[in-house]
Formats: C-alpha cells, sequence, structure tokens
C-alpha cells in the first residue's frame, strides 16, 4: 500500500517537476484563499487555494477527500474523483471533464501547480454535487454538502448480496385456516434424534421424499426415519382439504443447505430439520414449538 | 443457382432442429437442478397462474413437456423442444391436472437462465462473441435481481425448496414477447413467442457525429448510446455518455431516434478511435467503430535557419494549429529536432546532431514562434573555409516522442536546409626573414666579420619578444628577442663572429624558430648567407714544388624536406548536450619541415711552368736574321747543350732575358650539389670560386739570393684555366733599337750556375689553394763573350 502510494506521488511529483516551468508565471499573480467545508476549515498542508483572473481555483485532493471523495491518479494523467457511485475523470490541463460518462467543459482547463491539481471552484457544484459561496471580502469559499443539509444518502441495494433476496425468510408461518396437519404431524410425532428423522405419516396426508436425482411418494400410516445431512433432500407434506381451494402443505429439509439461500439462514446443521411453509422458514424444533400453541 | 443456394442452410438448420429435438425430447430443462422429468406430478405450487388469474399456495402441479417457438423479426422461427410447462390444479381434490391452464417455468439461477438463453439465441449471427457474452450475462444476472421474490407474479416455489420464474414473463428482459399457447393436439402444445429485431445503428462522421439508431423490444426499457475508446466494450467504465448521461426511455416496439455529438469532445476524452455502442435496455448492443475526423490542426513549420559566427545552429519554429495545452500533444521530454549537418572543404566530415526543445508555455497559440537551439559545430582554427550544409527535421516525425502533429501531413514540412561558408583566416602575422649578410664575406680563418639580419614583421598586428636566431652551419651563434611593430622591418644584429675553421659558412637566421607566434607562414622565416673563412697562407715567398693543391669542405644547407601532419579537433554538440568530438588529420603546409643536409665539396689547383731563353734558336752569319738578336749565344749554347745533353732553351748567357710561360688550372664542383628540396630549397649560398688572381715569379740568383720577385701577367685563358708570362716591357738594345718582350733580364754579373725561378700562385679558390712550381735556367758565360767572339768572328 505504503509503496502503490509513494508511486502514485512520485509519479504526480515528476509530472509536477515537468510542469513547473511553465505555471511559474501563472504563480505571480495569486491570492490566498481559505476553504471551508460544511463549516469546517479545510487544511491545506501544501497547496493553497489561489484566486485568478476573478476565478477560485481550489487543489481537488484535499476538497474533494473533504466531501468524501476518494482521488487517484493514473500513468495516463486522468484524475479519478469517486464519490459513492459517482466517477468524475479529468486528464490533466484539459478542460475536458468526464463526470459519470457525461463530458462536461471547464471555463479554466485543469492545472497542476505545486505537485497538485487545482480546478475552478464551479467544477466542485457542477461536479460534486456540493453548494458553493464565495464570499469576496474575505477570500473565503463555503462549500455545504447535501448531506449537511438533513438529507441522508440512500444505499443502493446490490443485487444478489442482500438478505433481501433470500427466498425465504425466518420466521415460521402457518398458513390461515390450515393447520390440521400441522397437529398430527409436529406434534407427538415428528422427532429428531441420532442425526434421524422420524415419523408416521398421517393417514389424510401425502408425502414425497425428493432429492437431486429422484422422488418417492411415501405411503400414509408408515413410520420413516431418514437421515438429516448433506445431500439428503427434502419431503414434502400435503393434506387436502376437501372443498376448499387450497391445501396445507410443509417442506422439510433433511439438508439444512439443501439450497444456497436455506444454508445462508441455517448453516450445516445435523440435528435438526427446516420446515418452510409459504417460504417462511424455521426449525423442526422451533415449528414443533409453535405447533403446541395451535388450538 | 438460387435454390441450391438456399436448400443447404436450410437442410442444415432443419437436421439440427430434428437433433435437439431428438436429444433432448425426454430431458426438462429443469432437470438437472431438480431431477424431475416429465410427466412428474406432485403437491406444492406456489405461485400466480395466469390462467387463474391468481396466486395459489399449495396446489398439485405437473411437469409437461411443449415447445418454444421464438419467431425472430425475419420470420425465422427456433424451436426450444424442452419447453418445460406445469400443469397446476384449479382445487387440490381435482382429479386432473388442466393442461390447458399450462404455463412456462424457468429455473430461478443464473445458470438456468444461461442454458434458456443459449436455446433461443444459439443461431443468432452478426455479433461478435462478447456481445453475446455481454447480452448472456445481462440476462442471466435476472436470476439475481431481488424483485423476484415471494409475491412477484413471475416468481415460483415448487415444494418450498425450487425457485422458478415464468418463462414469459423473463424473456420479455431478452426483448422477447409470448404471443399465445396453441394446441396442436392432445398431447402437443406449443408457446409462441416474437422475438424482437436487433438494434440497429448507422454513425455519420464529421465535426458533428450523427448516430441514427433503431431500437426493438416489448416493453418499457433504457437504451443507452456510448462511446468508448476503441476495442474497450464490454469494459463501459470510461464510457462517455452520448445523450448527456441519460437513457433514452420508451415503451414503443420500434424506438428511431438521432443523436448528435461533437466530435472533438470526444477526441479529446477517448482519442480518435472510439466505438460507438448501442445497448437497447436488454443486453442487445449494436456497435460501430469510428475514427473521429481530426479536424483539430496542430502543425510545427521551421521558417529559418540560422548558423551564428560562433557556430551556433538555431532554427526557427513556428506553431499553426489550433491552442491547445501544450503538455496534451507535446512529450515531457521536449520536441525532438535533428539536424544532419555535411561539412566540406577544409575538413570533409558528416553527422548528426540534435535537440529537445523544452521551453513551450503551457498553451500553445497559433503563430507563436520558438527560437531552437540544435548544437554548435565547431570548425576548430585551422584555416580555410568550410562549406557547411544543414538539413533539419523539426519535431523529428520519426522520434517515438514526437509531438502530435494533425493531420498527418503536418508532419511532411518539418524539413528546413541552409548552407554556409564560413572562413577560419589564417594569422595575420607573418614574419619574414629578409636577410642575413657577413661584413666582410670572406675571411680568413681566425678573423671576424659582422653579422647583421634583416627581419620584417609583415602584418597588422605587433609582435612582442620575437625569437630570432643565428645558426653557423646548425650550430646556434647568437640569439635575441625583439618587438616588432605592425609591417616592421627590424635590423638585427650587429654581432662579430670569428671563423674558427676554414670553409664556407653557412650564416643562417631563423625567426621564431620555436614557433611562439602566429606565423602565416613560415617558409620564409630563414634566410642564409656564405661566409668563407680561408687558410692565412699567401701565395708569395719561399720555395716551394708543389704543383697541384686540393682542398675539400662541407655545408651544411636548410633544406624543406616535408610538411608537419598536425590534427585538428573540432566538435558538435548532440541531443544531451554532450559534446562529441572529431580529430582531423591535416597538412599544414605553412609550417614546413626545415632539415640541415650536409654536402661535401672539393677544389684543386694544378701549376706547370716553361722557360725559354730562346738560346736554342740557332744563328747564321750568313743569312742574319731579326730574331738571332735573341740568341747570341746559340753559337756556343747549343753545341753545349747538345753535347751535355740539356736543353739550349734553358741555358742563356748572364745578362740575357729569360723568358716563361706558366699554366694554372683550377676546378671545384661548388655548389653543384645542391640538394634539391621542397619550394626551392635549399637555397644556393652562392659565390664563385676561381683559380688564382695572381702568379708571382720570384728569381733567385746563381749564388741563391733572391734578387726580384715579379708578378706575372694572365696573357691568355680565363679565371680557371690561364697562361701566365712576364710582363711587357720595352728593352733597348745597343744599338738604340726598342724592342717590347716579356723577360726577365738576368744579371750580367751573375756568374755561372743555375738562377733558380719559384713561380707560385695567388690563394686561389675557396681554401685559398697555392700551388708552386720551382724552375732553373743555367748561366753560361756572359753576354760579353758573345761580344768578343763576334768580333771575331767579324
Amino acid at each position: 500500500m505504503k509503496q502503490t502510494r509513494s508511486k502514485i506521488i512520485s509519479s504526480v511529483l515528476i509530472v509536477m517537476m515537468l510542469m513547473g516551468v511553465m505555471v511559474s508565471s501563472a504563480v505571480a499573480a495569486q491570492v490566498t484563499v481559505s476553504v471551508h467545508v460544511d463549516g469546517k476549515p479545510v487544511k491545506f498542508p501544501d497547496a493553497k487555494p489561489y484566486s485568478e483572473d476573478n476565478r477560485v481555483m481550489i487543489p481537488i485532493r484535499f476538497v474533494s477527500e473533504a466531501l468524501g471523495a476518494k482521488v487517484s491518479y493514473n500513468k495516463e494523467r486522468v484524475v479519478t474523483i469517486e464519490q459513492g457511485t459517482k466517477k468524475i475523470t479529468m486528464k490533466v490541463n484539459s478542460d475536458t471533464v468526464t463526470v459519470d460518462s457525461v463530458i462536461k467543459k471547464l471555463d479554466v482547463p485543469a492545472r497542476l501547480q505545486q505537485n497538485r491539481t487545482y480546478v475552478p471552484l464551479r467544477f466542485v457544484s457542477e461536479a460534486l454535487g456540493a453548494g458553493v459561496g464565495w464570499n469576496q471580502q474575505k477570500h473565503l469559499v463555503t462549500i455545504t454538502t447535501a448531506t449537511a443539509e438533513g438529507e441522508k444518502p440512500t444505499p443502493t441495494p446490490i443485487p444478489g448480496t442482500s438478505e433481501d433476496n433470500n427466498m425465504f425468510t425466518k420466521g415460521f408461518k402457518w398458513q390461515e385456516g390450515y393447520t390440521k396437519l400441522a397437529k398430527i404431524l409436529f406434534v407427538n410425532n415428528m422427532k429428531v434424534s441420532n442425526g434421524k428423522l422420524t415419523f408416521t405419516l398421517p393417514k389424510e396426508a401425502k408425502a414425497t421424499k425428493f432429492t437431486l436425482k429422484d422422488a418417492v411418494n411415501l405411503t400414509p400410516g408408515s413410520t420413516y426415519s431418514y437421515e438429516l445431512g448433506k445431500g439428503k433432500g427434502f419431503i414434502s407434506f400435503t393434506q387436502l382439504y376437501p372443498g376448499r381451494e387450497s391445501q396445507e402443505g410443509y417442506s422439510i429439509a433433511l439438508d439444512s443447505s439443501f439450497n444456497e439461500d436455506l444454508g445462508k439462514l441455517f448453516g450445516h446443521i445435523t440435528n435438526d430439520a427446516i420446515v418452510v411453509n409459504m417460504s417462511t422458514a424455521a426449525t423442526l424444533s422451533e415449528v414443533q414449538d409453535l405447533a403446541l400453541k395451535l388450538n | 443457382m438460387i435454390k441450391k443456394k438456399w436448400m443447404f442452410p436450410l437442410a442444415f438448420v432443419l437436421s439440427l432442429l430434428i437433433n435437439s429435438i431428438a436429444s433432448a425430447a425426454t430431458e426438462p430443462m429443469l432437470k438437472q437442478y431438480t431431477g424431475w422429468s416429465y410427466g412428474d406430478n406432485y403437491g406444492k405450487f406456489s405461485g400466480y397462474v395466469p390462467a387463474l388469474e391468481k396466486q395459489v399456495e399449495a396446489n398439485p402441479w405437473q411437469l409437461a413437456q411443449w415447445a418454444g417457438m421464438f419467431t425472430f423479426a425475419d420470420k425465422n422461427t427456433r424451436v426450444v423442444p424442452n419447453y418445460d410447462v406445469f400443469n397446476v390444479k384449479k382445487k387440490p381434490e381435482d382429479d386432473k391436472f388442466d393442461k390447458e391452464n399450462g404455463f412456462g417455468l424457468v429455473y430461478k439461477s443464473t445458470e438456468s437462465l444461461g442454458v434458456l438463453f443459449d436455446s433461443i439465441w444459439a443461431g443468432q449471427t452478426g455479433i461478435t462473441t462478447k456481445q453475446r457474452e455481454h447480452f448472456r450475462k445481462q440476462f442471466s444476472e435476472s436470476a439475481n435481481d431481488p424483485i423476484f421474490k415471494k409475491g412477484h407474479d413471475f416468481y415460483y416455489t415448487l415444494e418450498e425448496f425450487h425457485p422458478f420464474l415464468r418463462t414469459s414473463g423473463i424473456v420479455q428482459r431478452m426483448g422477447i414477447k409470448f404471443n399465445k399457447a396453441q394446441k396442436v393436439n392432445e398431447n402437443s402444445y406449443r408457446a409462441l413467442y416474437d422475438v424482437s429485431a436487433w438494434p440497429e445503428l448507422k454513425v455519420t462522421t464529421g465535426n458533428t457525429l450523427t448516430i441514427n439508431y433503431l431500437s426493438y423490444g416489448f416493453t418499457e426499457r433504457d437504451i443507452r448510446i456510448v462511446a468508448t475508446a476503441k476495442g474497450k466494450f464490454p469494459d463501459f467504465t470510461n464510457a462517455v455518455s452520448l445523450t448527456e448521461g441519460k437513457l433514452i426511455h420508451t415503451s414503443k416496439e420500434k424506438q428511431a431516434g438521432t443523436v448528435q455529438v461533437l466530435a472533438k469532445d470526444l477526441v479529446k476524452t477517448l482519442g480518435k478511435d472510439v466505438d460507438i455502442i448501442l445497448e437497447d435496455g436488454y443486453g442487445r448492443t449494436v456497435i460501430q467503430s469510428i475514427t473521429l475526423p481530426d479536424d483539430q490542426t496542430l502543425d510545427f513549420v521551421p521558417t529559418k535557419l540560422t548558423f551564428t559566427k560562433n557556430g551556433q545552429l538555431w532554427v526557427k519554429i513556428r506553431y499553426d494549429g489550433n491552442d491547445v495545452i501544450s503538455s496534451d500533444y507535446i512529450h515531457k521530454n521536449g520536441i525532438p529536432n535533428i539536424a544532419g549537418i555535411k561539412i566540406g572543404g577544409a575538413l570533409t566530415n558528416e553527422f548528426t546532431m540534435g535537440s529537445r526543445f523544452t521551453d513551450i508555455s503551457q498553451t500553445l497559440v497559433k503563430g507563436t514562434i520558438f527560437n531552437v537551439y540544435l548544437g554548435k559545430i565547431n570548425v576548430g582554427t585551422k584555416p580555410g573555409k568550410y562549406y557547411i550544409k544543414a538539413t533539419t527535421l523539426i519535431n523529428n516525425p520519426n522520434h517515438q516522442e514526437r509531438a502530435l502533429e494533425s493531420p498527418a501531413a503536418a508532419y511532411t514540412n518539418n524539413e528546413i536546409k541552409g548552407e554556409w561558408m564560413i572562413e577560419v583566416e589564417e594569422p595575420k602575422n607573418d614574419m619574414v626573414a629578409l636577410s642575413v649578410t657577413t661584413s666582410p664575406d670572406s675571411i680568413t680563418k681566425g678573423g671576424q666579420t659582422v653579422i647583421t639580419a634583416k627581419v620584417k614583421n609583415d602584418g597588422t598586428n605587433g609582435q612582442n619578444d620575437v625569437l630570432i636566431r643565428f645558426f653557423d652551419n646548425t650550430k646556434k651563434i647568437y640569439e635575441t628577442r625583439k618587438t616588432f611593430e605592425a609591417g616592421q622591418t627590424l635590423t638585427i644584429g650587429s654581432f662579430k663572429w670569428t671563423g674558427s675553421s676554414t670553409g664556407i659558412h653557412n650564416i643562417t637566421v631563423s625567426v621564431d624558430p620555436e614557433k611562439e607566434k602566429p606565423d602565416k607562414n613560415r617558409s620564409n622565416n630563414v634566410a642564409t648567407t656564405g661566409c668563407s673563412v680561408s687558410s692565412s697562407a699567401s701565395g708569395s715567398g719561399g720555395e716551394c714544388n708543389n704543383p697541384e693543391a686540393k682542398g675539400e669542405w662541407s655545408i651544411s644547407y636548410p633544406v624543406i624536406t616535408g610538411y608537419p601532419t598536425k590534427t585538428y579537433e573540432h566538435y558538435y554538440t548532440n541531443t544531451e548536450g554532450v559534446r562529441n568530438w572529431y580529430t582531423i588529420s591535416y597538412t599544414d603546409y605553412n609550417d614546413p619541415i626545415w632539415e640541415n643536409r650536409n654536402v661535401q665539396y672539393k677544389e684543386n689547383l694544378t701549376i706547370s711552368a716553361e722557360v725559354n731563353t730562346k738560346q736554342g734558336i740557332a744563328t747564321d752569319l750568313k743569312r742574319p736574321k731579326e730574331s738571332d738578336r735573341e740568341s747570341r749565344g746559340s753559337w756556343e749554347i747549343i753545341p753545349y747543350a747538345k753535347k751535355n745533353g740539356k736543353n739550349a732553351n734553358e741555358i742563356t748567357r748572364a745578362g740575357y732575358g729569360i723568358e716563361l710561360k706558366v699554366k694554372t688550372d683550377y676546378f671545384t664542383d661548388w655548389e653543384s650539389k645542391v640538394p634539391n628540396g621542397l619550394e626551392g630549397t635549399a637555397y644556393p649560398i652562392g659565390g664563385t670560386y676561381y683559380g688564382p688572381e695572381a702568379v708571382y715569379a720570384t728569381f733567385y740568383t746563381p749564388n741563391g739570393k733572391m734578387e726580384r720577385q715579379v708578378k706575372l701577367e694572365r696573357t691568355s685563358g680565363d679565371r680557371n684555366n690561364a697562361t701566365w708570362e712576364l710582363p711587357l716591357q720595352t728593352i733597348t738594345s745597343d744599338s738604340g733599337k726598342a724592342y717590347q718582350s716579356r723577360k726577365y733580364m738576368t744579371s750580367v754579373n751573375a756568374a755561372d750556375g743555375y738562377y733558380r725561378i719559384k713561380l707560385s700562385t695567388g690563394p686561389s679558390g675557396m681554401n685559398g689553394l697555392v700551388a708552386c712550381v720551382t724552375k732553373q735556367v743555367q748561366i753560361l758565360g756572359s753576354v760579353y763573350d758573345d761580344v768578343q767572339n763576334l768580333r771575331r768572328v767579324n
């Protein structure tokens, strides 16, 4: 990290040294300027802001960093400023800046002076979306960010990484009006011991045991015992409610990480099964506790 | 032909259908999630039953097989044979399951929805795999939509643990609508579905993009129209909304619309190449790739190339284009510029240099001029002309880090060329040794001469402390330092020098021998003269018998033997600002190499003489003649000589004269061997050496006493090969008659015996050679003998 930084600094220095002769004439007419970001003065350890030809030029690095942006240089002398999702690229000594893929023109080209890239103040307001004020008498620049004014940035969810994208929700729910099977399946029937799930399929119910290879229908009234663990699949239970639009059904995973989303919620466990209903999931133990409370 | 084309696909589709029906006839789609089979019936169905128009909580159910018939917009129908249908008892106690009330369910999981998706869309053509996957994912993830939970009309649980979604409800999320249930016969039912058309998109490019779209569906939905960088789909991270960030919400089966957007805004954010994407709210997409018009002009133009006096190369660059942020288009290392340099002339070289220009303002404004330094070219100090060609390429289009120019043609005007001639001038100063003289130029050994030189500063700048050194051959004999005004000639010396050895001494003056001063031409820095030092011998007096004299000497000549190869360095500045040095070799012709060459010379001098008393001329009394007057003693001398084996002409009477004929021959090879160097060196020392200027005859009487010395006259020949005789003088005879004669008259009183005549040259040649020979004449009687005898005869 240190190496990289020192490389960057040294390459900037080299560029600056080369530019040094050219800019010397411009330095002569400078007036020192102070900068406040959200009321706090910005410290400029070396290069200071200045006013030239009625334009305030500021070193972009310190102001950008004060605004919470990352600033980097690359070999092509392109300065990249990233503030959240906003991305600004600018070539040193060019009057063209790309802000979020849109070309914008500076009224004064970005300049290199005293090892720093200077941009006109207007750039800060246009590109970084900050409010800028200028006090001519005090030679004071005041920069106000949107955050300071009370708005909070909304985090943008990144697809595929949020828990919201899990197909299961932790916290078991019963399908209202469909709990008969639950009472005979989860109460005084289904149990886990020695890494095995044992149950007697109620006569009113149907069940199928699924793996990724096959599916086997179970016989009502029979007792089954299945090992819990990786690759063991799941069992789907249903019970008809004649005359009704739907039926009662539960899927019980013998493999707590049967799929990726389930694994994310429960990890790899072998001392309990996972019961899913209407995309809500809980361990069998929890469901059995809930079942005890059913009327 | 047309029939055949259609026959094949139709037959193919049918065979696929039949096959799929046959293979899946007994396998419900939900089988793998529940284990159930068609015909199975159990007790707990929970959810909304459309035919009953109510939610049931725990009703018995039966699984039945229908066929799902999905009819597409093109009227083609795709059959899903294992379309799972549940027949639910209206009341749990009913005897039979109500087939008429059956309806389809699909297992609620992403996987299961994916299977359903595939069974419907398996045959969809005209889309990419990514589009299909995006659509499939979008749909299958509906399974996780938190909206589907207990209480939702499309949500069901069977046996509490198996979640389902109503098929007719969920397929709406694919743009599909349930049409009706169809009873084929007592045991065969179908569920009929209509599939909405795939969305359509047409983008017209320009400065403004015009996007016309059609989207189909049966439900409320949000249509999204965005742009991404090309190929990014399905990544929407940096997508740009083309509808100002809002989605197009509709519930129309066919939603048509037009969206317009400025192209340049997209270019700035996403670049030029983008995909326009419509997503119809179901995950179905239509994608159109476009290249956005590059209406932005960016052009760097070189306007002037300058080469400064101090060797700097600069280029002016003008920016033509839209006003832009410079760092968006120019690399941090700056604009790369290069210059290909060719140098010709005094040196030849070729190289590339360059620089990166970084002094750029933050905003590039049209018309801005940049003055860019490219580098420095230093051609060094070697004099000469240099031709410099520079081909400069600004914002080097081939460089990886070049600045962006647009349109592409903007890179084609980046070159600028320039040519210059620069001259590195020679040094202004030229020190010249004008002359060196010795006075006198000929001395005897041990004697002194005064040496003087003249040196000129032939330049426009003064020169201080110029070293001037004198040499005797190679030996340093004197040096001094002098300061010269521009153009000034100074006399150096004089100083005395003693000739301590015989021979010719090459006296040399050398200006700035240590090369301390700039000098454009050092070949004129030396002047020489010769000084002859001879022995102190004179040609008079003394007896000698040395008819041949020889001499030799050596002389040292300064000669230019060559020129030094020098290295020369110049540099240019490269792109990193580093100087690159080049070393070039060249020959410096203005700084010659002097060497001394010794040459041996020789000379010789010979002397020979004849005496003639004329007494060998016989007289005849009967026929007297004029010449008889010179041979009066012959009457006795001839017989005497004959008798004694002597030469009558070498015998005479005391008082008669003697004639002399002396021959001298001198030879020297002086300066016939001057070394042959460069630039006309060596310079001849000059001077000519000759035989004797004088020959002396010294007469000694028979009793050994020197009687007289006579300087002979050269009567013929030249200065080297000459004949010498006694001077002409007038003699009066006894008869009073005068005669012209070259005779030495012996003393009339001389006793019989021998007159000795020493003949000696004066100093000759370089070494003062002296040759001498001694002759003798016998005295036999005196003139009186002839008078008496003559009288007696008479």
